[in-house]
């Protein structure tokens, strides 16, 4: 896949990007994710990723990576699988406790655009075939 | 650091504190969202540029709808439409203010000269600075408390030509800019609550890790060191 003028001029960021490049970008159009209703921080995660060019599609039949919620990881914990995305239930607690909606929205913000970032990252393979993030907003780690 | 707690009494405040957003880029347009929403602050967003094609998979507040308009006033309509009530004021240039009579300055400049310039004018104005940049996959945002904490001098002493990079230069992935945007709006929102936020916050995509860090305020910095 090549990636024509308009294309070009919309991800130049991307392209002069030495993690992505041009052919980084092509697979990225090419890559179709679903993204599960229950999924935390479900809103900035689905823009973050079509905002760098991934199709975001509502059936898991056409889709190339899943991400789904999980039960079985510890909270604060997003397990990562080859072409599938385990994401496990994020201790919004604190956030609960607050008063104003929009401090659930900062985090909430900032979860859904880490994970964009790190699902972009696995695409392109630059994360090992399976991995885990420990997220505590705002700061997280890798676990290989 | 804790999510931004806002007090209800800061949200109910009926005058305002105003805050001054320099930069309606990746960094500018979560940071204005997310203060519009839990409205504590009057917003004056500043900004000389208008919406490229380039600029929509980092800036999230535009569309394609937007594209040729100005910056700041797409970024304040749209604002508006999500956060009804916001007020939203709007500067079409990008300068240094000849007066930072304002309660805050958050700087989502992508220009490293012009953050120390805006560093320098907070120092001696004794106004608080959230300072923020992204490049590559990594990004920092700073918290500085005139006189309080560190200021970017203290912790990266004067631009250098490898901090002169670009997002233009060497490309940034489109999502980071809302990452560090959040936390910067939390650290607004902190110091307008009048906490403290830790001073500095880093983050490498790279490593996967992202970590505070504690600067001490430098007696020999040229911004905010004791006179000897």
């Amino acid at each position: 896949m090549i990636l024509d003028d308009k294309e070009l001029e919309l991800f130049a960021r991307h392209v002069s990007l030495k993690e992505i490049g041009a052919p980084g970008q092509a697979r990225l159009l090419d890559t179709r994710v679903f993204v599960a209703d229950d999924v935390p921080a479900r809103e900035a995660l689905v823009v973050g990723l079509a905002r760098s060019g991934v199709e975001i599609v509502g059936d898991e039949v056409t889709a190339t990576w899943r991400v789904e919620a999980s039960e079985l990881s510890p909270p604060g914990v997003v397990d990562f699988g080859s072409g599938q995305v385990d994401v496990g239930p994020f201790d919004f607690a604190l956030a609960n406790r607050l008063e104003a909606s929009g401090a659930v929205a900062t985090k909430e913000r900032w979860l859904g655009a880490l994970l964009a970032c790190e699902i972009v990252l696995a695409i392109l393979g630059h994360r090992p075939p399976t991995f885990s993030l420990v997220c505590d907003f705002p700061d997280y780690r890798r676990q290989s | 650091m804790s999510p931004i707690v806002v007090k209800r009494e800061l949200s109910r405040r009926a005058e305002k504190p105003r805050v001054l957003v320099i930069g309606a880029g990746g960094l500018g347009c979560p940071i204005v969202e997310l203060l519009a929403r839990v409205h504590v602050c009057e917003l004056v967003l500043a900004d000389g540029d208008v919406v490229d094609r380039s600029n929509l998979p980092r800036q999230w507040l535009y569309g394609d709808k937007d594209v040729g308009k100005a910056k700041t006033a797409a970024a304040a309509a749209r604002v508006r439409d999500l956060a009804p009530g916001a007020k939203v004021e709007t500067r079409g240039v990008f300068r240094l203010p000849d007066r930072l009579d304002f309660a805050l300055v958050i700087d989502g400049t992508d220009d490293v000269d012009f953050k120390f310039a805006l560093n320098d004018a907070a120092i001696a104005a004794r106004v608080p600075l959230v300072s923020g940049g992204v490049v590559g996959l990594v990004g920092y945002a700073l918290s500085v408390r005139p006189g309080q904490s560190a200021c970017l001098r203290c912790v990266f002493e004067a631009p250098t030509d490898e901090m002169r990079k670009t997002c233009r230069d060497a490309g940034v992935l489109a999502p980071l800019p809302s990452i560090v945007g959040s936390v910067m709006a939390a650290m607004a929102a902190r110091t307008l609550a009048g906490e403290a936020p830790e001073a500095m916050w880093s983050i490498d995509l790279g490593l996967s890790q992202a970590r505070p860090s504690r600067w001490q305020r430098r007696d020999d910095c040229p911004a905010c060191g004791r006179p000897s």
